[in-house]
């Protein structure tokens, strides 16, 4: 009897030959390619920490691999017994790496190498889930020990194939579903093949369903990521402002290593790289105390960050290595806190400086050295912050600092008098080291309150009424070899021959020297240092009369020297000089190829020339005089526009993302720079509807017409208004409503009562071929006859013709000849028959075409 | 009481969708407990699109109305397209990748078909048809479950979805659930192509000229009395001597002819229907559902060729009759009884004959449809014989053993079958 069980000629005449439509290929093979893509950029993301820089490259090699050969061309695949087995071994190497120093790194390298097996398996739903999360994780780790700006540069586009990845796999996820009630299609479907226990008794078609539902998989991304994108970031801004933070923000226990700062000992011949680095050191803000705004300044700012006293030279070698280094008197490396701001007795003085407040955000450190423009004072931000007596210089308290060998990223205040007009002075105040004012007055309790009204002691005079500390000190600070290093007596010698003699003062002196190395006449800057051995000669000697080229260090070296050899006392400090100005953020961009060294000589203020401008610090006695004496270079300080913009998405992901605090917090809109105008008007609105309320429960609302029940201007207002909303509503709403009603009239199409004739309409309309509203049968033939060569439809219209003129014909036949119901007689039963057949071949065509008309 | 209102609507995490939640909330909490702001931005992107994927799909699946077609008529083998009218309600926003899944259950609920289909885009405002094509395999009384229509557009980390609503009923003190009839669904037994001049076999020569002439005219109906004319009633009946004499319009009435041309009785005999139950392909190998199949063809055949009124009997655990004729209801019905006729060791067949006699008025033509031979129901069952006896005073009857060779003289020969297959082949 089995042969009456075979009248299934669907379903059995394909059987297990059918293969998967060419829609569904292509969006799994889209699918695809978004996790290759995901992977290496999640392998990206871990990369952009030095630590696991390579971790990239593996990530970006096996989504390549795991692409192009395991799922485009099939190549090989891996198979799951191998990857549980690769897996495990990975685990295993990853629990020894665990218990070493660097956790993070080995979890890293466990997340990739997963990852890469992963790529290297026949994907199914299950494995592109478990890529996400691995993606996902891949960002949780490099969250963790990564805080570059990078992170802000991969996780946006990460965040965006994301997004697509999951729009593919949601797709992906319902073709699948409806395949897998396919009892036709042999299990070609990423799912693991299921027996069918309802197969028994019924079978299942569901190729077009599963094709439509492919078609809008492939342009769904697109559709998804442009809609729902913009509100997936704007929720998850919100989320990340308004979530509540108690603690403050810390970073990464990785970190980025800390390439910026000084020591206290000074290698000359050390800076030739960092010169040439543009990575940021610091960012600087002026602003004026008053409004908050930035304090226009003109030209470039000097931030001083270690003054060094002590030269140190090992000439016995073949090239002499030469040092500056503090003095090790402990006396001179008191630190205390920041000094109170300077008020002068007059209050005259104070037209001749401004007051400025400066912040500084300062990059990883090597050294507790951090970065200032002397006279500074203490403003609230400045709690950091410690003052170095006697040197004007600042470094970390050491209870912000976190551990000894490195320095993490740190914001700070405060203020200063350095500016006037634009200008940073030159003159910086002697400070003794015994008694400084300002130790003086961090002795004493201070308020804030108190800070600015808290003014210093009295100033030496002269150098004889120093106390032996401060002697001590300036002794270092005059220290010259003549021995070692004649050139520098010698050339100062003659160029102060050419001042004359009444007119030699320190001051004078100074500025001597000074021009003549900047001019450049005998000494040239350079970067590329390639000394030759020249054993037992000093490096300032060999500077000034051998190689005559050098940078910043070498030129305030000899400067130094020049200086002491006339008995100036001169020291170097080292620090920034900036003058990259960056016009969107308003503020300094500092990097490490502004590293510069330059030269203080104490200058007695009896030689200090008329004209000189020395304000809002102490005055008298002794006051350092800065001097710098290289020349320009060739080095590039432009900041070209999309630097500018560079370095401004670079702060704003800084302070808006990776140091949002409790106090950032409540700030961060009020201070956001595009964000302030509008948050200042915000403020203002809800100020004004705040005054007017209390101003209506006073009763002092009058409203347009002064208070009176009529108004005339209301009255026009109120009329004008119902105007326009009737002619919004009578003009509008019709067009509106005849729009609606004409697209739903296109949807009820009719639908004939012959049955075989409506499926036919159906099959037509899937193949792309509508028949429009008051078409006859016979128009919609004509109209796919018309398919011409070079349409894309015509092979198509070309098979399909036959059947669908013949379904006509029965169609005319049956709907206006004879009637169904006669006698039967063969031909009726022919007929039939060849109707059947005909629509059987439709459904064949329309349903196996390998590229849909629609 | 006023009915609460039922929620039909659903809302889960998919797997994905956990693992994603698991990931946001360790990187809230990491984020926030340590400071770590990168860890908080990222949370904020897990949660973000948790969120935009729940208020997305519940917003479609809020929006989406679903009307499911069903097939007026179900035949086994042959293969029909059930249809889903699925609308979106919403006025703006488009609705993407829905699924709907659909259960059709046997009478016995043991057997349970899912099915599947889906859509991939759905503009607001607008009716999108989908479909599959369903072909079932065995006759039966078959019952559709709820369906379902769900998405986990966009992102594929949450399902929603959405059930057709249950016939809900009040009894005094709370609401019971209906299953009505609606959800019921009659296979109709699958159709045999029957062989060419199958209806020379049948043992009257139905639809021949002198059953067409017997039937013109009033003169066959017997007479039964007079009326008084109704609106409607045809001016060939108005007894004009009647009328004249009593001044009003009489018609004549006459007694509705009773007999039927012939009746199809089907011998449900399976001797494995007890001892093994009838499962899956054993069914469909079974010579009872031959019967079957064979008594369900000759009845649309029957019904196309203007051959009169038939009847159908079924003998089964119990027996039923069902007289019919050429009315689209009245095959239905027939068929209806075929589709759940269950196959027993011993049926009823006195009783069918006595019913078949009974509900048709004294058949003369009757056609036996069994899986065995004459000789062998007469051995089951001696009494048939007897009654056979007394039919065959009547009219003419004709037993056919669908596993005898007689059967060939029915069902076209498995060559002249192939034929179609074979063009198909050729098409493909």
């Amino acid at each position: 009897m089995s042969d009456f069980n075979n009248t299934l000629p669907e379903f059995d005449r394909q059987g297990a030959s059918v293969v998967p439509r060419p829609e569904i290929k292509f969006m799994r093979r889209r699918t695809m390619f978004c996790f290759a893509v995901l992977t290496a950029l999640g392998g990206a993301i871990i990369g952009t920490s030095e630590q696991t820089a390579d971790l990239k490259w593996i990530a970006l090699l096996f989504a390549c691999i795991g692409f192009i050969a395991v799922d485009w061309l099939r190549v090989f695949s891996l198979p799951p017994v191998l990857a549980y087995a690769a897996m495990a071994v990975i685990a295993v190497y990853g629990v020894g790496n665990f218990m070493g120093d660097d956790k993070m790194k080995a979890v890293a390298e466990l997340l990739v190498s997963a990852q890469a097996i992963l790529m290297l398996q026949k994907k199914s739903l299950r494995l592109f889930e478990q890529l996400m999360i691995f993606v996902l994780l891949n960002c949780v780790v490099a969250a963790v020990f990564n805080d570059a700006f990078n992170y802000a540069l991969f996780f946006l586009p990460l965040s965006l194939i994301g997004g697509c990845g999951l729009a593919y796999l949601a797709a992906d996820m319902t073709a699948d579903h409806v395949i897998d009630h396919d009892h036709r299609t042999p299990k070609e479907s990423i799912t693991s093949l299921r027996q069918r226990p309802d197969a028994r008794f019924a079978r299942m078609d569901t190729r077009i369903a599963t094709r439509r539902i492919a078609m809008t998989g492939i342009k769904l991304p697109l559709m998804t990521t442009l809609l729902l994108f913009p509100a997936v970031i704007l929720i998850s801004v919100w989320f990340f402002f308004a979530l509540p933070r108690r603690v403050a923000a810390s970073r990464g226990s990785g970190g980025s290593s800390a390439r910026v700062g000084f020591n206290d000992s000074l290698q000359m011949g050390d800076w030739g790289k960092m010169l040439q680095n543009t990575q940021r050191a610091l960012r600087v803000k002026l602003l004026d105390p008053e409004t908050q705004t930035p304090y226009p300044s003109d030209g470039e700012i000097y931030l001083r960050g270690r003054t060094l006293e002590v030269y140190q030279c090992d000439a016995t070698r073949e090239i002499a290595t030469a040092s500056w280094t503090k003095p090790v008197v402990s006396d001179i490396n008191l630190t205390v806190p920041v000094p109170p701001r300077y008020v002068p007795r007059r209050s005259s003085d104070q037209q001749f400086f401004d007051r400025v407040n400066v912040e500084v955000t300062c990059e990883g450190m090597r050294s507790a050295s951090l970065f200032a423009t002397a006279p500074y004072y203490w403003i609230p931000g400045s709690e950091k912050l410690r003052h170095c007596v006697g040197r004007w210089t600042v470094e970390r308290d050491v209870d912000t600092a976190i551990m000894l060998r490195r320095y993490p990223r740190t914001t700070y205040r405060f203020g200063t008098h350095a500016f006037f007009r634009g200008l940073q002075t030159r003159w910086t105040a002697f400070e003794p080291l015994d008694d400084p004012f300002s130790a003086r007055a961090s002795r004493r309790e201070r308020s804030p309150a108190e800070n600015d009204l808290s003014t210093s002691g009295a100033q030496p005079a002269t150098i004889d009424e120093l106390s032996a500390i401060d002697l001590d000190y300036l002794d270092q600070t005059l220290d010259y070899s003549f021995a070692d290093m004649p050139s520098a007596a010698e050339i100062a010698e003659e160029q102060i021959q050419k001042i004359p003699a009444e007119r030699q003062t320190s001051f004078r002196v100074a500025r001597r020297l000074e021009s003549y190395l900047v001019s450049g006449a005998d000494y040239s800057y350079t970067l590329d240092l390639q000394p030759s051995p020249m054993p037992g000669m000093d490096a300032i000697e060999r500077f000034l009369s051998v190689d005559r080229k050098g940078h910043c260090q070498y030129f305030a070296s000899a400067l130094v020297m020049m200086l002491r050899s006339r008995d100036i006392p001169a020291r170097v400090v080292v620090g920034y000089r900036c003058d990259e100005f960056n016009d969107l953020a308003q503020q300094y961009t500092v990097r490490q190829s502004h590293a510069h060294a330059w030269v203080e000589a104490l200058i007695p203020w009896a030689d200090i020339p008329d004209g000189e401008v020395i304000y809002g610090q102490p005055r008298g006695g002794l006051v350092w005089y800065r001097l710098d004496p290289t020349p320009a270079g060739d080095a590039d300080t432009g900041a070209t526009a999309p630097r500018q913009v560079v370095d401004l998405a670079q702060d704003l992901w800084n302070d808006y993302v990776v140091d949002m605090d409790p106090e950032r917090q409540r700030t961060a809109l009020l201070q956001a720079p595009g964000l302030a105008p509008m948050t200042q008007s915000y403020r203002a609105w809800i100020d004004n509807v705040e005054s007017l309320a209390v101003a209506i429960n006073t009763g002092e609302v009058r409203g347009l017409g002064g208070g009176r029940l009529f108004s005339t201007p209301a009255a026009f207002a109120a009329i004008a208004f119902g105007f326009l909303a009737v002619v919004l509503i009578r003009l509008r709403w019709p067009a509106w409503r005849q729009r609606r009603r004409s697209a739903q009239t296109r949807t009820a199409a009719p639908r004939p009562s012959l049955e075989f004739y409506a499926e036919t309409l159906d099959l037509m309309e899937e193949a792309g071929w509508h028949r429009q509203q008051g078409q006859t049968p016979f128009e919609l033939v004509t109209s796919v006859a018309k398919q011409t060569g070079h349409d894309p439809k015509a092979t198509l219209a070309a098979s399909v013709l036959s059947p669908l003129r013949r379904l006509t014909e029965a169609f005319y036949q049956l709907r206006y000849g004879a009637s169904p119901s006669s006698a039967e007689s063969e031909e009726t039963r022919a007929a039939n028959d060849s109707v059947q057949a005909q629509l059987l071949q439709l459904r064949s065509l329309v349903t196996d075409q390998p590229e849909s008309g629609t | 009481m006023k009915p609460a209102r039922l929620r039909t609507t659903r809302h889960r995490l998919t797997r994905l969708g956990i693992q994603f939640m698991m990931v946001g909330l360790f990187c809230m909490l990491g984020g926030a407990l340590q400071g770590l702001n990168l860890l908080v931005a990222l949370a904020g992107a897990c949660l973000a699109v948790i969120v935009i994927q729940w208020r997305t799909s519940r917003w479609m699946i809020d929006s989406v109305r679903v009307v499911r077609r069903f097939p007026d008529a179900v035949f086994a083998g042959k293969t029909e397209r059930v249809r889903y009218l699925i609308h979106n309600s919403s006025r703006v926003a488009p609705m993407w990748l829905l699924r709907v899944d659909d259960v059709l259950l046997d009478e016995s609920g043991a057997k349970r078909l899912e099915m599947s289909t889906g859509v991939g885009m759905v503009l607001p405002q607008q009716t999108t048809k989908t479909h599959f094509d369903l072909c079932l395999l065995r006759r039966g009384r078959y019952s559709l479950g709820q369906w379902e229509v769900s998405t986990m557009a966009p992102f594929a980390i949450s399902r929603a979805w959405r059930f057709s609503r249950l016939e809900l009923k009040m009894i005094p003190d709370r609401m019971v659930e209906l299953r009505p009839e609606d959800h019921q669904v009659d296979v109709y037994p699958r159709l045999l192509p029957l062989a060419r001049h199958w209806h020379r076999n049948l043992p009257s020569q139905l639809g021949s000229v002198a059953k067409a002439s017997r039937r013109q005219g009033i003169a066959q109906d017997e007479f039964f009395g007079l009326r008084e004319y109704q609106r409607g009633d045809s001016p060939r009946h108005i007894h004009w001597r009647t009328t004249a004499r009593m001044g009003y319009p009489a018609v004549r009435q006459f007694e509705q002819q009773s007999r039927l041309d012939l009746t199809l009785l089907v011998d449900a005999f399976d001797t494995e229907a007890e001892t093994v139950g009838i499962t899956g392909e054993a069914m469909e190998e079974a010579p009872v559902e031959t019967a079957i199949s064979l008594a369900a063809s000759l009845v649309v055949g029957l019904s196309s060729g203007g051959h009169g009124q038939t009847a159908l009997a079924v003998a089964d655990e119990s027996s039923y009759c069902i007289a019919g004729g050429q009315s689209h209801e009245g095959v239905r019905r027939m068929l209806t009884l075929l589709a759940r006729s269950q196959p027993v060791a011993s049926p009823e067949m006195i009783a069918a004959l006595d019913a078949a006699e009974r509900s048709s008025g004294g058949a003369r033509d009757l056609v036996i449809i069994s899986p065995r031979g004459h000789a062998e129901a007469i051995a089951a069952s001696p009494e048939l014989d007897q009654r056979l006896r007394v039919w065959n005073r009547r009219g003419r009857w004709i037993w056919i053993n669908v596993q005898d060779r007689d059967a060939a003289r029915w069902i076209a020969r498995a060559q002249e079958r192939d034929s179609d297959e074979r063009f198909q082949q050729h098409v493909a």
